[in-house]
């Protein structure tokens, strides 16, 4: 009997604090290292976006362009990007939405890496990204 | 001290076990969740940081919300339930909630009875019901704490393979949730429907879970 509005309060304290995302301190990493990225790429400079790159979506990305990652990463075009719209983190791994851009990170200790950007809606099924991991 | 230690070896045995068991699961899951993270070519994560993360949290919790259903609904429905034959169930005239008389409550309370079991009114009302409230709060509290860290674990799963995280109310009605439930509830409900029947007709020597030895079938709410 007692312990309803006790976990009425519980319950309202969680969700709220989940769709929060228990806090937007932690994008704010996740924010600057996608900025970070599309900065470079906008400003041609294809060696630190590569540095941004998680390691598998880098060595994927030479792999299949036969290329140094510098130069096949700004031949990939990647759009110009604004303001993120929305930025969600769930433990290691994040979502930047852009009005016309998705970006996944992935943290490697306590730095965040891209690990699949230049994805575009497929329905249900996952985003199609132009450079990704295997 | 040895006296303590003897008067009260039952809970601290089972501490004892839910601690080393606590403590594999928090190791091999962590193996488990770095060799899918190495796998996937994603970082791995330091122990500290696997035993605060939502993976550890959910499968810790799921379990917990199941077995403190398990032992809240078998107190709650015993009051009423009654099996034939069975050191688990009451006398078969004995059902529901039982006189005062018999619950040493009120008028009829002892001298070394619980001081709200003597006071009468809402405090005897709330005491009668505590252990079941109890075992509904860490229950609830469980199941709550599951949803949370099931739906942070499953957003974390979606975005490695490139989908939009859902939201926490979409979570509760999704696959992953009831699955991690009710796997959980039908073996806690296999287990308590066993016990209750297979006590009618097998024994163990001293266990007062069990009948004595001796004792036929047929006799009901008789523990050893």
């Amino acid at each position: 009997m007692g312990s309803t509005p006790v976990l009425r309060t519980a319950a309202l304290l969680l969700a709220v604090c989940c769709t929060a995302g228990c806090g937007s301190s932690q994008n704010t990493p996740v924010e600057d290292a996608a900025r970070a990225f599309y900065d470079s790429v906008a400003g041609h400079d294809g060696e630190k976006a590569c540095a941004l790159l998680a390691p598998e979506t880098r060595s994927e990305l030479e792999q299949s362009a036969g290329r140094p990652c510098a130069a096949a990463l700004l031949d990939e075009k990647l759009p110009t990007v604004a303001r993120p719209v929305d930025v969600r983190v769930f433990g290691t791994m994040a979502e930047v939405r852009y009005a016309d851009e998705v970006a996944f990170l992935t943290r490697f200790g306590h730095r965040w890496t891209l690990m699949a950007v230049g994805c575009r809606p497929d329905g249900d099924r996952p985003y199609d990204c132009q450079v990704k991991g295997s | 001290m040895r006296k303590l230690v003897r008067e009260c070896s039952l809970s601290l045995a089972f501490g004892a076990m839910f601690l080393a068991a606590l403590a594999g699961q928090a190791f091999a899951g962590w193996k488990q969740f770095n060799a899918d993270q190495f796998a996937q070519g994603l970082d791995r994560l330091s122990l500290a940081q696997y035993l605060t993360s939502s993976d550890f949290a959910v499968d810790v919790a799921e379990n917990w919300q199941s077995e403190y259903l398990q032992f809240l609904l078998y107190i709650l429905l015993t009051v009423w339930l009654l099996q034939k034959g069975s050191p688990e169930s009451k006398e078969l005239d004995r059902s529901g909630r039982e006189s005062a008389k018999d619950q040493k409550i009120g008028t009829f309370a002892e001298r070394d009875s619980p001081r709200w079991a003597r006071t009468g009114g809402w405090r005897t009302g709330l005491y009668s019901s505590s252990l079941v409230l109890v075992m509904a709060a860490f229950f609830l509290g469980s199941w709550l704490v599951q949803s949370a860290a099931g739906w942070a674990a499953f957003n974390e799963t979606r975005l490695q393979d490139l989908q939009d995280p859902i939201a926490w109310t979409e979570y509760l009605l999704n696959a992953d949730f009831w699955s991690r439930t009710l796997q959980n509830w039908q073996s806690e409900f296999l287990a308590v429907g066993s016990m209750a029947v297979l006590s009618i007709y097998l024994r163990q020597r001293g266990s007062p879970e069990s009948k004595p030895v001796g004792e036929p079938h047929a006799s009901t709410g008789v523990e050893g």
